[in-house]
């Protein structure tokens, strides 16, 4: 085992541990410390992927925007902030959804031929390489447009939602 | 082995910089502030502390070590104490990728040195909700809610603006950044500057956006039930965070270490970028002497309704000018005042649309009924 | 040579060293004399009443939901900055469009007076 592949394995239990934890733990808030947890072990993972930008997204937008979220949802929830709230209510169906769910997810990714070493070398200039497909109209050019009108649709639909009547 | 020693060694030397340029500037901006307010700071009347009172920050630093840390009852211990460590650490964190010196004066010059900035920047919020929640104290967590919606809202118009140094240098390496400015970005882009600029004293809490601390609304906002080293902790980080910026300015917008003599004296890079960033760090001072506090929706309205729109277009025309003057293949002086002249004209169009917006404003504001005062220097108020 | 992801680690180590050494000294230096009236939580002299929860306000979510959204349209921008020596001009005004897709967004949403709570 190479040093990559412990440091991986390290990371990989620490976010699966985490992630336990998140709904597990009695105190809803604690949960959500817990999910920023995970998002840090996922963000070592991205660095052990050669990905510094996604694991930089990460912090920025799951645990700088995404945690934030949750929590102030927790926190101006009446009641979020008691110990005593039924941890797992409907154990055996939310157990059942989760466990087929993963075997969907672990059959599928199974199917794909798993590469012995990796696939393309890395390219140093990775990251302009990605901004240059984004704009390519053959590239991923359609995505990009389509997800800035997404957003779009989140900003307007959540300000319509909340407006003032 | 050995590099690893040299490694750790400079790292820590690094992460001591701003601890100890911390000592320095706390006592230089009261005395600025002192005098600012017609009196002295902190001086050698009573128990002596070095010359000019220059150590009085050690003093304060072991009066609050030895201040009884109280922990209100009901509060989530874990979190409570978790809290000001977050703070510092991430305050800290950022200085792995500060590029001191134009040559190995950096702990690491990550291929996105800027995008870490940003990432490790956006940590803060988070911080702030758990001291706010912690506390089990109303007004700890108003002031949490408050501060944290400043702080996100203000990361956008200060990454929009961020984009702009890298775009015009093409990448993310902060030591890449500073040498594509034979012109200092700041003089080429000065919107984008500015923009970046308000933005981070808004994220720093400076004044006039100084919600999170406001001392006589809401006690002491997010940080209320602190007291002693874990009070202290927080004031540390803010510190930290306002020298961290000054010198991530200067970095991006000022040109970095650049200046004359640089190249045959490479240490006269650290001198001059640690005298733009005391600078930058001085006008943000003035700014806490010299300014009244906004209040919160004036704050978000400023950002939303204002910066944001503004950075966004500011890096909209900065985009297309650049690759226009590109495209026609001018000389490189005539591509950098083709920029300055297109940031001056958004400047002026924004503040065209202030003074618009603004009057609109103020008639909104004063009821259209003869006989009441409006507090302006109207004629039509009877 | 070391990895420099490696050498961020550390240096992240060194500054939660940082971080904790402030509190763990003071916590060794500092007296512990509690006692019930020093605990209690602050309210400007008065005793608490009620559990620390505030009112529901939609606006505190609201502000971190535009947060995501203008997060994710500024992630996405990074590649496009890097990129940008390299970009055509028509390439540069598609990244345009992205940006004005939503910025007229705001504009509209602002005119509508939606955004009167910010």
């Amino acid at each position: 085992m190479s040093v990559g592949q412990l440091t991986f394995l390290a990371f990989a239990a620490f976010t699966l541990g985490a992630a336990v934890r998140v709904v597990t733990h009695r105190l809803v808030f604690h949960a959500a410390l817990w999910l920023i947890a995970s998002f840090f072990g996922i963000a070592a993972v991205y660095l052990l992927l050669e990905s510094p930008f996604m694991a930089g997204v990460q912090l920025f937008i799951y645990i700088g925007g995404v945690a934030v979220l949750t929590a102030i949802a927790v926190m101006v929830t009446k009641g979020m902030m008691r110990r005593d709230l039924p941890t797992m209510a409907n154990v055996r169906s939310s157990a059942l959804v989760a466990v087929s769910l993963f075997l969907v997810m672990s059959w599928t990714i199974l199917q794909m031929p798993l590469p012995e070493a990796p696939a393309s070398p890395v390219f140093e200039e990775g990251l302009a390489m990605l901004g240059m497909a984004l704009v390519d109209p053959r590239g991923y050019l359609l995505p990009f447009e389509v997800v800035s009108l997404m957003l779009l649709i989140v900003l307007i639909g959540a300000l319509y939602v909340a407006r003032e009547r | 082995m050995d590099v690893v020693l040299r490694t750790l060694l400079g790292a820590l030397g690094m992460a001591l910089v701003p601890l100890v340029a911390v000592v320095f500037l706390i006592w230089e901006s009261r005395k600025v502030i002192a005098r600012m307010q017609d009196r002295l700071g902190p001086t050698n009347a009573g128990t002596y502390a070095g010359p000019f009172a220059l150590f009085q920050t050690v003093a304060d630093g072991i009066k609050i070590l030895t201040k009884e840390l109280i922990i209100p009852q009901g509060a989530d211990r874990g979190v409570f104490i978790a809290a000001p460590i977050v703070v510092v650490t991430v305050a800290i964190a950022v200085w792995a990728v500060i590029p001191l010196g134009p040559s190995g004066l950096q702990v690491v010059d990550l291929d996105v040195g800027a995008f870490y900035v940003v990432a490790i920047s956006s940590l803060a919020p988070f911080s702030m909700i758990m001291a706010g929640w912690s506390s089990r104290n109303k007004y700890a967590e108003v002031g949490a809610f408050r501060a944290v919606s400043q702080i996100i809202g203000y990361e956008i118009p200060q990454v929009l603006s961020l984009l702009v140094p890298v775009l015009l240098s093409g990448s993310l390496r902060l030591q890449q950044i500073i040498q594509a400015q034979s012109v200092p970005f700041g003089a080429v882009v000065p919107l984008a500057a500015l923009t970046y600029f308000l933005a981070s004293v808004a994220e720093l809490g400076r004044l006039p956006f100084e919600l999170a601390e406001a001392d006589s609304e809401i006690v002491a906002g997010y940080f209320t039930e602190y007291s002693g080293m874990m009070f202290g902790a927080f004031y540390l980080a803010d510190f930290i965070n306002n020298f961290t910026a000054s010198i991530v300015f200067s970095v991006l917008f000022l040109g970095g270490w650049r200046g004359p003599w640089v190249d045959q004296v490479p240490l006269l890079g650290t001198f001059w970028l640690l005298l733009k960033a005391f600078m930058v760090f001085n006008v943000l001072v003035l700014f806490w002497a010299a300014m009244p506090r906004l209040r919160i929706d004036q704050v978000l309205a400023f950002n939303w309704k204002f910066l944001a729109p503004l950075s966004i277009a500011t890096l909209i025309v900065t985009a297309l000018v650049d690759k226009m003057l590109t495209a026609m293949a001018v000389e490189p002086w005539a591509r950098s005042a083709g920029l300055l002249v297109a940031n001056l004209l958004l400047g002026v169009a924004a503040l065209v649309f202030l003074s618009i917006v603004g009057r609109r404003f103020t008639r909104r504001d004063t009821l259209r009924r003869p006989g009441l005062p409006t507090g302006l220097p109207d004629s039509d108020a009877a | 040579m070391v990895h420099p992801y490696a050498v961020v680690g550390l240096f992240l180590a060194i500054a939660l060293v940082i971080g904790v050494v402030p509190i763990a000294l003071a916590w060794l230096l500092s007296p512990k004399k509690l006692n019930p009236r020093k605990t209690q939580v602050y309210e400007s002299g008065n005793p608490t009443f009620g559990e620390a929860w505030i009112e529901y306000k939609p606006q505190y979510y609201l502000y971190g939901l535009a947060y995501v959204v203008f997060g994710v349209e500024v992630a996405l921008l990074f590649p496009w900055a890097l990129a940008y020596d390299q970009l055509a001009l028509f390439a540069v005004v598609e990244a345009v469009i992205f940006l004005l897709i939503l910025g007229l967004g705001l504009a509209y949403v602002w005119r509508k007076g939606w955004l009167a709570w910010m």
